[in-house]
């Protein structure tokens, strides 16, 4: 054996890459050749598209990098003796059925956001918590060391308190947690064994709490959601703290710094039984925030009453009264408010539910949100004081779906929509809608700077809202091909709750009413939500 | 809407802003003025930035759509300039408080010395209550509809002084105006007795409501030499002497918001060294009164 292939053998072995045990069980045959594990990866296993440890996909190394494939070089050899130096992107070995996959969707830490900009790939031990290319960066005697980064880190770094990633701050850590400075311990080892799993924060850069919401549900459960992070590969837009929030992208997506356009507005209510001090509060609100969106907003307000008990006389001057002879359901009257609106020259409809009020600010901020996305997002105001779970992104403000407690639907999207399902009746209408509105290719957005006051904290169960909700699910499963367990679960809980004794007393589905399946919009296992939700 | 000021020197003199109300008569509020003194709540909001008057005016829109009714906002700033207060003004009167026949309060008490005196400032909004009874919020905090129809039902159901109900965290940030919640907890302000309460503080300022016809008004003070931990010593000497009803702590009547970006007073993730090194001595001073309290207090509980 050459000095060259020993020092190679000796590099592999001592960089923290090669797991010899993981390597055993991954490739039994080496046992059987009687083969070192180290030679054997150096000589037979990369050109086989094996992996040296479950950091390390050697397939993902030469995928993303081309011209070390070209000169038919070992990858981790490559990686360690040029590639970490140069920021290239390790990417964890991901089994898949033809042995070892790749992730070619893999990013880079510094293509996440403001607070990875300074980092690069290299993620591997300490439970995933050391990033090489970071260490080797920030601690500049690594590289006169000729040590491998993960060795130095051993060897020099953790004894010296030097922290292993642009996130941990041993400092903050000890000033933060009383209890592990007072134990003596070392914080590091305090995080990886308790810390993490109890959703301590590793340091300032990285928020615990705030980092989980955007998570889906499968993932909330990590035990280490720094680890988790620093290894993700899947979504760019992951966030690591509120700091990571770029207020100008806010601002932007917000639209707050625009001069609103004129605009014609037609907000529609669609009442049922609601008490003349409750719908009297809500239209009031209207025109206060009409009044304070200025000039520039022509609105026209009508109230749709399918209770068929208002009398024109009940309502403020300026209300268009709609009545009904027969309730036809939330979607359909709204639908015939649209149809009106639209006809009569409205850009925007603003549909209000009737037990709310509408904050000062609110129309204008969602007009404003509006014009910035060129009337191709459906906009939701935020429900105060509580608002719904679901997520949307704090940056961007996507989320899944639109809430139709009060949204803003442009004409563009009204064409393309043709507004709500008439096949629902009441609840699930909205999901229906924003998932349509998306599979046409608008966005759905909520906007945290539009409120709509709707307290439901004090109100009971109510059985027939249950029951409404599970015929209403029932049939959007149906119809965007949902997941059977959804449909069972449903159906279960229709009997179980006495509303039907067979599942086959619910309402009858029409065929008709399936799309295509064409679509990725429904997070079936998020229940009644949807979506992930934020808590 | 014409508003004028008076600005005063003393604390102890009441000062007014008053709005000229218009000659809107709401058909639904049709209370009058007087009713006020019988059955009002004056809620007490105290701001010392104005940053927070954005979030002031969440916490307007939950006391403006009070179930109750007749909530009237008694807002006290610290040591604002003119242009603050017009500020103020314009956020308060965002909300038609002429239709709920309540004129809101601002009062701004000088701070030369730019000193933390959140203690003054409940003491000045304190000083000026009408209302039968009295509640705090803090400015970036808001209250659920029910609330202050729960709590003044419970005081009244039990005749007692003060009453208490729980409180709803979360975890909350604030982008370029747009606030973001990622979190929310209930349960974590946990006790039910005021023994429990003299082991420590499980009451947020806004989780309470007095009725200020049954306490002296000499206890009715906050004590102006704590800048932190000034609501638990307000709480204990008060619940030692007067009847306090805790059989609501399992009611969530409002929003305590917990911020990412440090600003509360409490250490909060995301506070830097600076920050945490600045926050710590007023509570280690605030700690040692609270024990001295507690002390003279558990003395006189056992004096026959």
């Amino acid at each position: 054996m050459s000095n060259t292939d020993n020092n190679s053998l000796e590099m592999v072995r001592a960089s923290g890459y090669f797991d010899e045990v993981w390597y055993i069980e991954q490739y039994p045959d080496v046992v059987a050749l009687g083969m070192d594990p180290v030679e054997h990866y150096l000589w037979v296993g990369a050109s086989l598209g094996r992996d040296p440890s479950e950091g390390f996909s050697s397939r993902g190394y030469l995928v993303v990098n081309p011209d070390v494939t070209a000169a038919g070089q070992n990858p981790l050899l490559h990686f360690l003796n040029h590639g970490i130096y140069e920021n290239r992107i390790v990417q964890p070995s991901h089994p898949g059925p033809d042995g070892h996959a790749y992730n070619p969707t893999a990013k880079s830490i510094g293509e996440r956001g403001a607070a990875g900009a300074e980092n690069g790939g290299g993620i591997t031990p300490l439970d995933g918590l050391f990033d090489a290319r970071w260490y080797a960066a920030t601690y500049l005697d690594v590289a006169s060391s000729g040590m491998d980064p993960w060795q130095h880190f051993l060897a020099i770094g953790k004894p010296q308190h030097r922290n292993p990633n642009a996130f941990f701050d041993r400092s903050w850590y000890l000033m933060r947690n009383a209890d592990v400075a007072a134990a003596g311990g070392d914080p590091l080892d305090h995080y990886l064994r308790c810390g993490a799993a109890e959703r301590r924060d590793p340091g300032p850069a990285f928020n615990s709490r705030f980092y989980v919401t955007q998570l889906g549900k499968g993932d909330k459960g990590q035990a280490n959601l720094l680890a988790h992070f620093l290894s993700s590969t899947s979504d760019p837009r992951l966030l690591a703290s509120p700091a990571d929030v770029c207020a100008d992208l806010v601002v932007d997506r917000l639209g707050t710094g625009l001069q609103l356009a004129p605009i014609t507005l037609h907000i529609g209510i669609v009442a049922y039984n609601q008490s003349l001090d409750e719908l009297g509060e809500l239209l009031r609100s209207c025109k206060h925030a009409i009044q304070r969106a200025g000039t520039e907003v022509n609105a026209a307000l009508t109230v749709f009453d399918n209770g068929n008990n208002l009398r024109k006389g009940d309502l403020v001057d300026g209300v268009t009264l709609l009545a009904n002879a027969r309730n036809d359901g939330f979607g359909r009257a709204h639908n015939l408010l649209m149809e009106r609106a639209f006809a009569n020259g409205a850009d925007a409809y603003l549909a209000v539910n009737p037990d709310g009020a509408l904050h000062p600010d609110c129309i204008r901020n969602l007009l404003l949100m509006n014009q910035r996305h060129g009337g191709k997002a459906l906009i939701e105001a935020l429900q105060f004081p509580e608002e719904h779970p679901k997520f949307y992104h704090p940056e961007t403000m996507e989320t899944d779906w639109i809430s139709g407690a009060c949204f803003l639907m442009s004409r563009e999207i009204w064409e393309g929509t043709k507004g709500f399902d008439p096949n629902i009746f009441l609840y699930c209408e909205d999901v229906d809608l924003s998932w349509s509105a998306r599979r046409l290719g608008f966005a759905t957005l909520s906007c945290p700077t539009a409120l709509f006051y709707h307290d439901v904290s004090d109100r009971p169960y109510s059985a027939r809202t249950w029951r409404e909700m599970l015929v209403a699910g029932r049939y959007l499963a149906h119809k965007w091909h949902g997941d059977p367990a959804f449909t069972r679960f449903v159906e279960a809980e229709a009997v179980k709750a006495g509303f039907v004794k067979n599942p086959r007393e619910l309402p009858l589905l029409p065929a008709n009413a399936v799309l295509p399946d064409d679509h990725d919009v429904g997070q079936w296992e998020y229940m009644f939500s949807f979506t992930r939700t934020r808590w | 809407m014409g508003v004028y000021v008076q600005f005063y020197s003393d604390p102890v003199v009441n000062l007014v802003m008053e709005a000229i109300i218009t000659d809107v008569q709401p058909r639904i509020f049709g209370r009058t003025s007087a009713d006020f003194g019988e059955a009002g709540v004056d809620v007490i909001i105290r701001i010392h930035d104005c940053a927070l008057l954005d979030e002031m005016g969440r916490a307007l829109f939950s006391l403006y759509h009070q179930s109750h009714g007749l909530v009237r906002p008694v807002i006290v700033t610290q040591g604002f300039t003119s242009d603050d207060l017009a500020e103020v003004e314009r956020t308060v009167w965002a909300y038609d408080w002429t239709a709920r026949r309540v004129r809101p309060l601002v009062i701004n008490v000088p701070n030369p010395e730019r000193r933390d005196i959140r203690a003054q400032l409940l003491n000045a909004g304190l000083a000026n209550c009408d209302g039968r009874y009295v509640a705090f919020l803090d400015a970036d905090d808001y209250m659920y509809q029910h609330a202050y129809s729960w709590l003044t039902q419970a005081i009244e159901k039990k005749s007692s002084v003060i009453a208490f109900a729980d409180i709803v965290v979360k975890h909350a940030g604030l982008f370029a105006g747009a606030s973001y919640v990622c979190g929310r907890d209930t349960n974590i302000f946990r006790g039910e007795s005021f023994e429990q309460l003299m082991v420590e503080n499980f009451c947020p300022i806004h989780s309470f409501i007095i009725d200020r016809r049954r306490v002296d008004p000499v206890d009715l003070r906050f004590d102006e030499t704590l800048c932190r931990l000034e609501d638990y010593d307000f709480l204990l000497r008060i619940c030692s002497r007067y009847s306090a009803d805790f059989s609501g702590r399992h009611k969530a009547v409002g929003v305590y918001n917990w911020k990412f970006n440090g600003s509360n007073s409490t250490i909060t993730a995301g506070d830097s060294l600076s920050d945490i090194a600045a926050k710590s001595p007023p509570w280690d001073e605030a700690r040692d009164h609270i024990k001295r309290l507690k002390r003279s207090i558990r003395s006189h509980m056992a004096t026959p």
